[in-house]
């Protein structure tokens, strides 16, 4: 729904007057009190899937539940992103219909993704890490929205990643807590994460610009993921550092990381190859 | 397509594409006949339509499997010099995902229930609520890892 219906611009524009919110969990046994209260009075059954919709007018009250897909799933409109928006949209629109929005002001779109909160574990580094993921599936939807996820840092990354008076190889395991983001959405087989990473990065002085120091963290990275097949992947990385105060004070760092997830398709369309690139950024800027 | 994905195409292949994408394009059809056709097995028509019958499908198989063997390849050995360390980062710049990749979290987002209640009253604004329930896996459905 993330990739194909919800970022359908028709359905961005129907939910411009809107706050949106979601909740995330593996069953309805871990529903706080007032989800669990609006999940049941929407009354919706069991065969639309593992995604349920509401909208709450705005004293929180429930005024319509509905299921994001025509069927059980996103195959009963052929997965066509155009048919699958038009259906989110109008059913949206139902619910409005009971609303009056003529005095709601909504403010202009502005882009505001996942962001690393205030973080005292770390001085001499910045709070965390963002990790824009791109992935690219040869006929999947539910791909094309990017995944974004952010880690706040802790004091391994940073005693980890001090400024390298001397070239030096540092384990890719070391930093597992940024590249275990590094996986394909919608997997749903076993616990769905990644449970091993392993390779070598090496981590070597890059020279001086202006008033800052510069380091460059590259190599393969080799990851095992806990799905019925226990997929093996890998993938190259490629990272900038920024420090200032003589390497004391690490300012930023960008990098990239590429490769390719092979996937068995449970349609029996033999093994997909979905790539992913993915942009790790500093947080905050 | 990822429009961050395309950028990294070999020029071969994004020019290929954006030559097909031009409207009325013959450009699409003559390119389409370049590529290699295969072995016609049988006089009997398909019943139904396979990637290689369809020119435009050929043409994004062709791209996607240029795609692929870049993917496979590791990132070239960057120089441990200012210049190396630029490098990295203009790559950074040109893999970042569009806005238009991103148009989700242009939508006004509250991270919780109640908060999104509390605001909802004091802005008079109705409340969107998605709720997902996957029984394997970690699930999130705001980062994407759902």
């Amino acid at each position: 729904m993330r990739g194909s219906s919800l970022s359908h611009p028709a359905v961005l524009e129907t939910l411009r007057p809107f706050i949106v919110v979601s909740w995330n969990g593996t069953s309805t046994r871990e529903m706080p009190e007032d989800i669990w209260e609006i999940y049941r009075a929407g009354n919706l059954g069991d065969r639309g899937g593992a995604i349920r919709l509401f909208v709450l007018n705005p004293q929180g009250e429930l005024v319509r539940a509905f299921f994001p897909f025509a069927g059980p799933s996103p195959a009963t409109l052929g997965f066509d992103r155009q048919r699958m928006g038009l259906f989110l949209k109008q059913e949206i629109e139902k619910a409005t219909a009971q609303l009056d929005l003529s005095g709601v002001k909504t403010a202009e779109p502005k882009l505001r993704l996942p962001e690393v909160g205030p973080n005292s574990k770390v001085t001499q580094m910045p709070a965390g890490v963002r990790i824009l993921l791109s992935l690219e599936h040869p006929f999947a939807s539910s791909f094309r929205v990017p995944v974004v996820e952010t880690v706040a840092n802790s004091a391994a990354e940073e005693e980890l990643l001090h400024y390298p008076q001397q070239p030096k190889t540092i384990a890719a395991n070391s930093l597992k807590r940024w590249l275990e983001q590094i996986y394909p959405p919608a997997m749903m087989e076993r616990s769905g994460r990644i449970v091993e990473i392993s390779g070598d990065l090496n981590f070597r002085p890059a020279g001086s610009e202006k008033n800052e120091q510069l380091a460059i963290l590259q190599g393969t990275v080799h990851f095992t993921f806990d799905d019925a097949r226990q997929t093996r992947y890998q993938g190259s990385l490629a990272m900038t550092f920024r420090y200032t105060d003589e390497g004391q004070q690490m300012e930023s760092f960008r990098g990239l990381y590429r490769g390719i997830f092979p996937k068995w398709d449970k349609q029996g369309k033999g093994l997909v190859k979905i790539l992913m690139q993915g942009v790790l950024e500093s947080r905050p800027d | 397509m990822h429009e961050s994905l395309v950028i990294r195409m070999p020029w071969a292949s994004r020019l290929l594409l954006i030559a097909c994408l031009l409207p009325s394009s013959s450009a699409c059809q003559a390119q389409a006949d370049l590529l290699p056709q295969p072995a016609r097995r049988s006089v009997q028509p398909p019943r139904r339509p396979t990637k290689s019958t369809d020119p435009f499908q050929s043409l994004l198989d062709f791209v996607r499997q240029e795609q692929e063997i870049e993917f496979a390849k590791p990132l070239p050995e960057f120089p441990a010099t200012v210049k190396g360390a630029q490098l990295i980062e203009q790559q950074v710049r040109a893999a970042y995902p569009s806005k238009k990749e991103l148009a989700v979290y242009s939508l006004d987002w509250e991270p919780t229930l109640a908060a999104a209640r509390k605001r909802a009253q004091v802005e008079q604004r109705p409340i969107f609520f998605i709720v997902v329930t996957n029984y394997s896996g970690p699930t999130n459905f705001f980062s994407g890892h759902c």
